[in-house]
């Protein structure tokens, strides 16, 4: 108990005189927030369409494509094979007894970006009439459901902050002519990169005849062995059937590259930062020589001399990291970001800063600040009292 | 400049000032450790991501080749394509002395884990215009002719499952068959390989009649044209031509360089640039804000000894170069020290992950860095300047 309190004195202390060395701490402070700063942006940037990606996808839903292929973009589905998915057992019912079926195709096309007017790609989707029976999370938000059989369009509302000409009322040329933009509608999800239409009138203006995909709804999640086993013991059918959840969890391509690039930056730029935290807290060390050799004079323990300067780190390393953090969501929040993958178009997603990536930061600041206080402590501790005194 | 400021009763000797800059360097040798580490870790990341971008754009310019090539594809439909009917308009336009088809298709071989990258090329078209970079087997392109499930197979992918020529290998692709199938059967009829970094020889040629007659759906369609002209300052033009020609057809089209239009695909992935433009932004500052602080304590620190020097006579001037040639010297060898190691052991790393071997470091990035680091260096020496020129010697000396 009496070694904890000369600890927690030494400690105050030498905490209280810090800010007397403002320019010192600050290369602490600022070091370890840069640091926190880049490395929670650029974790942030790849988990928000990570996790936009995710949660388009539910356990009760299958997606069905062509056996061999695993994305939609290269997939093609025959309308036989889709009255088969559609009469599958599992799958649910809408309320007038038609299977909950949507029958899509996509379709990329080049739009002009706001950001540097750039042609992008970008993802029509046709659906079904029963779609909304499917995917019960699409809600208007203004305007109003594209006509089946007119071109129509309802455009996400990510997508419409990222793209030029998408507002409501424009028109967006297509195949077949001018294309209308009749509604704006959020989902939550990834799915808010895409323009939606009538999967029929689609098909037309593109002379497509096969689907991409189907998406089915199941009675529930544990309906999807009945379904899978279904579909793939049907000698006509050669088809790939994934839960959506799995469908969209496998993530972008480029998520793995992304997290790797984040931490090796982390990394690198964290050793800069934590040999300029060491050379502060040895000067820190230095400037307060006399008071630490006057506090072992007097009979305080190395030890509470080694949590003082160790504490003196982790403080400023905390408030760095702290600053790094509310940088990253200043800059970001409410912002939108896409990460696409080379064969399709980006997925856009809004950017959230969330308590974990911030605690990933918080946590990657202090084993900055024991790195970085850890030596100068040990030497802290070794000062030869006498000479130390002597300076005097 | 430290010659012409050198005071009367010290005889010009260079060598002299860069012991005084030696030792001034080494007087705390932990700190200048430390202070050179954290330059270090700045210009290796500014090395590894600024060297990385320009490398890259060298690399792209580079694959073009030293002839221009124009990239035509649908407007509307990036996933279709256009008809094939268009190629010889776009061949009559002046100015193009080629045209040639692009349309590829993914599969994998035995397992979805194996991905094989299939291209369909018209062999006509293919001997009156070569690829640069690549190199084909003797009599491979005469054979495709014969043969038209023929397939002429990159090096890299024979060596990856053990293909020989004359063996018949299936596919699994997406494409399906006119008979329902998806399963495509080539026969290899030769091999190809690549000269440089440029490409890849980890793809196959197939023939495109074959592949059309035998697919079920968009028969007569390519994914795009490939234009080669024959001045290149004629591009922008030529392009502009191609679309207004197939303008307001069912046909709308969109032409670009090549280098424009992977440039393009590689912007749609992600704000890459932007994203590294500003990570770098950040680490310098942050990194320099750090090393700069350090040093600029280290300098005022040894105000007092910089007294002692204006009592032998130095003059200011010289005291100021002498600041500045130090805290120049640190940063310009960590720099260096910094990018090299960018350089030989992050390029190797980089270039592997992406899988375009390892990329020179562009000579621009040095010149750059350098600058970087003697701005560095300015800034960091400034404000001891400033205290110094209204230094008063008695005061320093007594430590006050």
């Amino acid at each position: 108990m009496r070694a904890f309190r000369q600890m927690a004195l030494v400690t105050a202390m030498g905490l209280s005189t810090v800010p007397q060395r403002p320019g010192r701490a600050s290369v602490v402070v600022i070091g370890i927030a840069g640091v926190v700063g880049v490395l929670i942006s650029m974790l942030t940037l790849e988990a928000s369409v990570a996790e936009s990606m995710r949660a388009a996808g539910r356990e009760d839903r299958a997606i069905v494509l062509r056996n061999g292929v695993d994305h939609e973009a290269e997939s093609a589905i025959f309308t036989a094979e889709a009255q088969s998915i559609a009469d599958a057992p599992g799958v649910a019912r809408t309320a007038d007894r038609k299977p909950a079926v949507s029958t899509e195709v996509l379709v990329t096309v080049s739009l002009p970006r706001k950001l540097d007017g750039a042609l992008s790609g970008v993802l029509v989707r046709g659906m079904s009439p029963q779609a909304a029976a499917v995917r019960r999370e699409i809600r208007l938000q203004t305007g109003r459901m594209f006509t089946l059989g007119l071109r129509e369009l309802i455009v996400g509302r990510v997508l419409q902050e990222q793209f030029e000409g998408l507002q409501l009322g424009n028109r967006v040329r297509l195949a077949g002519g001018e294309w209308t933009i009749v509604g704006v509608y959020e989902t939550g999800d990834m799915w808010e990169s895409m323009l939606l239409t009538d999967v029929a009138t689609l098909m037309s203006a593109y002379r497509r005849n096969v689907f991409s995909s189907v998406t089915v709804r199941l009675t529930s999640p544990a309906a999807f062995d009945a379904f899978r086993n279904a579909l793939t013991s049907d000698p006509t059918l050669s088809v790939n059937v994934m839960r959506e959840s799995e469908y969209y969890s496998r993530g972008s391509e480029l998520s793995g590259v992304f997290i790797t690039l984040s931490y090796v930056i982390g990394a690198i730029m964290g050793a800069g930062a934590l040999f300029g935290a060491l050379n502060t807290m040895y000067s820190s060390v230095s400037a307060r020589a006399v008071e630490i050799a006057t506090l072992r004079a007097i009979g305080f323990p190395a030890s509470s001399v080694v949590v003082s300067v160790l504490a003196e780190a982790l403080v400023l390393a905390l408030i760095g990291g702290l600053a790094g953090a509310a940088i990253s969501w200043a800059l970001l929040s409410g912002g939108t970001f896409a990460l696409g993958s080379p064969s399709g178009s980006a997925v856009a997603a809004e950017l959230r800063v969330t308590p974990q990536l911030v605690g990933v930061g918080i946590i990657w600041a202090l084993i900055m600040g024991l790195f970085g206080g850890l030596l100068p402590a040990l030497r802290a501790a070794r000062l030869p009292v006498a000479t130390a005194l002597r300076a005097m | 400049m430290a010659k012409g400021c050198a005071p009367g009763r010290m005889p010009g000797d260079g060598m002299k000032y860069l012991v005084l800059v030696w030792a001034g360097l080494w007087r705390k040798p932990a700190r200048t450790v430390l202070t050179s580490m954290s330059v270090v870790s700045a210009f290796l990341l500014y090395g590894a991501l600024s060297g990385t971008m320009v490398s890259f754009d060298r690399w792209l310019g580079q694959i073009t080749g030293d002839v221009t090539v124009l990239w035509t594809a649908s407007r509307v439909d990036r996933s279709a394509g256009l008809p094939i009917g268009i190629l010889p308009a776009i061949e009559r336009i002046p100015g193009v002395l080629a045209v040639d088809i692009q349309q590829g298709f993914n599969s994998y071989f035995q397992d979805p884990k194996n991905g094989v990258g299939v291209e369909t090329i018209d062999v006509a078209r293919r001997i009156k215009y070569p690829r640069p970079f690549f190199t084909v087997s003797d009599g491979a392109l005469e054979a495709m002719r014969r043969v038209r499930t023929g397939a002429i197979v990159g090096a890299e992918l024979m060596e990856k499952y053990g293909w020989k020529v004359g063996d018949r290998v299936p596919l699994t692709s997406g494409v399906i068959r006119k008979d329902r199938s998806n399963v495509w059967v080539f026969d290899i009829v030769g091999t190809f390989d690549v000269t440089g970094t440029q490409a890849r020889a980890d793809q196959m040629w197939v023939n495109y009649d074959y592949f059309d007659e035998a697919r079920a759906f968009g028969k007569g369609t390519v994914g795009g044209v490939i234009s080669v002209i024959a001045d290149p300052s004629q591009a922008t033009r030529i392009a502009a031509e191609i679309d207004r020609r197939f303008a307001n057809s069912p046909n709308e089209t969109l032409t670009r360089s090549l280098g424009d239009m992977i440039r393009a695909e590689i912007d749609q992935i992600t704000d890459i640039k932007l994203i590294i433009d500003v990570v770098l932004s950040a680490v310098l500052f942050t990194l320099l804000f750090v090393t700069g602080n350090t040093m600029m304590q280290s300098t005022v620190d040894r105000i007092p000894e910089f007294a002692v020097l204006k009592t032998y006579g130095f003059s200011d001037a010289l005291i100021a170069a002498l600041v500045l040639v130090e805290s120049a010297a640190l940063c310009l060898i960590s720099a260096l020290i910094g990018i090299a190691v960018a350089a030989t052991v992050l390029f190797p790393l980089i270039g592997a992950a992406f899988r375009i071997g390892t990329l020179p470091m562009d000579a621009s990035v040095v010149v750059t860095g350098v600058g970087i680091a003697v701005a560095l260096a300015c800034v960091i020496a400034l404000p001891p300047l400033w205290r110094l020129g209204r230094l008063n010697v008695v005061d320093a000396l007594a430590g006050r």
